[in-house]
């Protein structure tokens, strides 16, 4: 048996011989380490589930806003909130936005929140005025009927495509809803389609009611946009596209008087506010992990006493203070080791549980955070009762009884 | 072999008392010698053995082993030393209880960094033959008796083969028969062994089996 091995089964044996002081005292690390990698493990599910949920607001889009928002020193980026300031753009904006040859849709948005009125139903719904390609940026798969088309645009028909859940809420269930006449501000809109789910980060669409921006003028009389999404043939040129919108609207409107974004930054952002989100709650379980560092050093004091003599007997037959210090070291680092890996057993089986509920995941960074943390909580927290029982004068361990 | 230079030992009782354990010793010891200290409670020949042994430093003096002086060596040196060369037994035996009877006899071996020139395995199975211990090998030493606890400590104390070996009361704590096994295998150890052997004690059954007795008074050697 080499060195290694011999204090590392010293220290097994004697964590093995107090079976039930070994869970209780590893109970702090099993919590807080459970605790932890679960945050984690909820942040990182929420993470993926925001993403695949912006996603669905379709690809490579450009979004122009009123207003400064994000690094532009906004207050960060309030997807369909009301006017964030500035100016509103026009159908003069949309035409000369669709001269830059890379961009491939712009899509103009009008909002307004609105009553809503079927067969003695009355709902709050945004009412969005916008252009058929709103379907093809947004990927809007039909739950029933179709899309509205360009004519219908050019037309001003007094026609509407429900989001699900407005659908639904509507009409007793969306089926029923097709062919039916809602009444919004006293204007008739016949309902043309109904689109499938998309959840609630994109725009709240399942809760809009959209129609053609012309037809749309009648509850907007200033005939302004709200704001306008882009597409660009290849995403490669975002940056230069960026640029060439940012110079034509500067002919009309001051620096400050609207924001060009992408989406990465809106996931960024949301990303960041996450990451703030979890490192406090990861804060939080931290707690635990030190309280749990504190009952192993406590243990570990209380070990050291008991095993004064031991000790002792240890240094007389040749153990130097160092293979004491290891002896005692080793010992706590297994023992938070136990607890760490303990914790992220049950993290595993309650996210195992929880993700037929909510998207969970473990990653490989968590599993080392755990066992490191877990590791280095046994070296910071058994330093000191190992260094106390190397400091022991051999005889006077071994004379203690 | 050992050579003790005006050695004292003091140690504090309170801020302005001390309590001096040791006073002035000298003392020669030859290799191959078997040398009884003896003294009544409380003389310092437990001290001194500490101090012989290299388990406890003196406050003054030198102690030298084979003409090197070791007062100048680290923690890690004088372990290294006390592994090798000096092997204890103690009246309480001092056996770890819950290592077994092989456990406890191999565990020198696992300290010491040298390289063994034997298997210190074999060895400790061959201490356990000669010392009729080879059934008890993996008993843990609250089942065995005193006599047979004691053996154990000898044979724990032999596996590095040491040239020094210091019995601390090593009867005190027997009948007079397993004494006298005990004090018969001392002896063997001294003659067959070539091993120096040092015994303290206050019995002088033990120290007329000596062919050298040191006494021990207030800390003063009486009488050599």
């Amino acid at each position: 048996m080499n060195y290694f091995n011999f204090i590392l089964q010293s220290a097994y044996d004697d964590l093995r011989r107090n079976k039930i002081r070994t869970f209780l005292t590893s109970l702090g690390i099993l919590i807080g380490v459970a605790a932890v990698v679960l945050i984690l493990a909820f942040g990182l599910g929420l993470k993926v589930f925001i993403t695949s949920q912006f996603q669905g607001l379709g690809t490579n889009l450009i979004f122009v806003l009123p207003g400064r928002v994000l690094s532009q020193g906004g207050g960060g980026f309030r997807p369909g909130a009301g006017t964030l300031g500035g100016i509103r753009f026009d159908e003069k904006d949309v035409l000369s936005l669709k001269r830059i040859e890379e961009i491939e849709y712009v899509v103009p948005y009008s909002v307004k929140t609105v009553q809503v009125q079927s067969k003695g139903k009355s709902e709050i719904a945004d009412i969005r005025g916008t252009t058929e390609d709103d379907s093809v940026i947004n990927n809007a798969e039909m739950d029933q009927g179709v899309f509205f088309a360009r004519k219908d645009v050019e037309k001003k028909s007094k026609i509407a495509v429900l989001g699900q859940t407005i659908a639904e809420k509507l009409f007793e269930s969306s089926e029923l809803g097709l062919g039916k006449t809602i009444r919004v501000e006293n204007h008739r809109l016949k309902v043309i389609g109904i689109l499938k789910k998309k959840g609630d980060l994109s725009h709240n669409a399942d809760s809009s009611i959209f129609i053609p921006y012309t037809s749309a003028f009648v509850f907007n009389q200033d005939k302004k946009f709200f704001d306008i999404h882009i597409q660009l043939r290849d995403y490669k040129e975002i940056e230069k596209v960026k640029e060439k919108i940012k110079q034509t609207l500067l002919k009309r409107y001051k620096e400050d008087d609207f924001s060009v974004i992408e989406q990465t930054e809106i996931l960024d952002t949301i990303g960041s506010i996450l990451n703030a989100v979890s490192l406090l709650l990861v804060a939080l379980g931290a707690i635990s992990l030190i309280v749990g560092g504190v009952g192993i050093m406590n243990i570990m004091y209380v070990s050291v006493t008991e095993r004064r003599k031991e000790i002792g007997i240890r240094r007389a037959v040749g153990a130097t203070s160092q293979d004491i210090l290891w002896h005692f070291l080793v010992e706590s680092v297994l023992l938070s080791l136990f607890g760490g890996l303990i914790g992220l057993g049950l993290a595993f089986i309650i996210v195992f549980f929880i993700q037929k509920f909510f998207p969970a995941y473990i990653d490989l960074n968590s599993i080392m955070l755990a066992l490191g943390v877990s590791s280095l909580i046994g070296i910071v927290f058994g330093v000191f009762p190992a260094k106390k029982a190397a400091d022991l004068s051999p005889i006077d361990a071994i004379r203690y009884e | 072999m050992i050579k003790l230079k005006n050695i004292w030992k003091e140690y504090k009782i309170d801020k302005d008392n001390t309590f001096t354990a040791l006073k002035k010793i000298e003392l020669t010891i030859q290799k191959r010698e078997f040398t009884a200290i003896i003294g009544s409670s409380g003389s310092g020949k437990s001290t001194l053995m500490h101090i012989i042994g290299l388990l406890d430093r003196p406050s003054q003096g030198e102690v030298s082993i084979h003409d090197k002086n070791t007062s100048s060596l680290d923690d890690s040196e004088i372990s290294k030393l006390r592994n090798e060369y000096v092997g204890f037994v103690f009246q309480q035996f001092h056996l770890i209880n819950n290592l077994t009877v092989f456990e406890n006899i191999i565990l020198p071996a696992r300290y010491s960094r040298k390289k063994l020139e034997y298997d210190p395995k074999e060895k400790a199975f061959e201490l356990l033959h000669r010392f009729g211990l080879t059934d008890k090998k993996m008993y843990y030493p609250n089942k065995l008796s005193g006599g047979e606890q004691q053996r154990v400590a000898i044979a724990r104390a032999l596996i590095m083969n040491p040239e020094l070996l210091l019995a601390d009361e090593p009867t005190g704590n027997l009948d007079s028969k397993n004494g006298e096994i005990i004090l018969d295998i001392l002896k063997e150890l001294n003659k067959k062994d070539n091993l120096t052997v040092i015994v303290v004690t206050h019995d002088k059954t033990v120290s007329n089996r000596a062919r050298r007795s040191i006494q021990l008074k207030d800390g003063q050697i009486l009488s050599n």
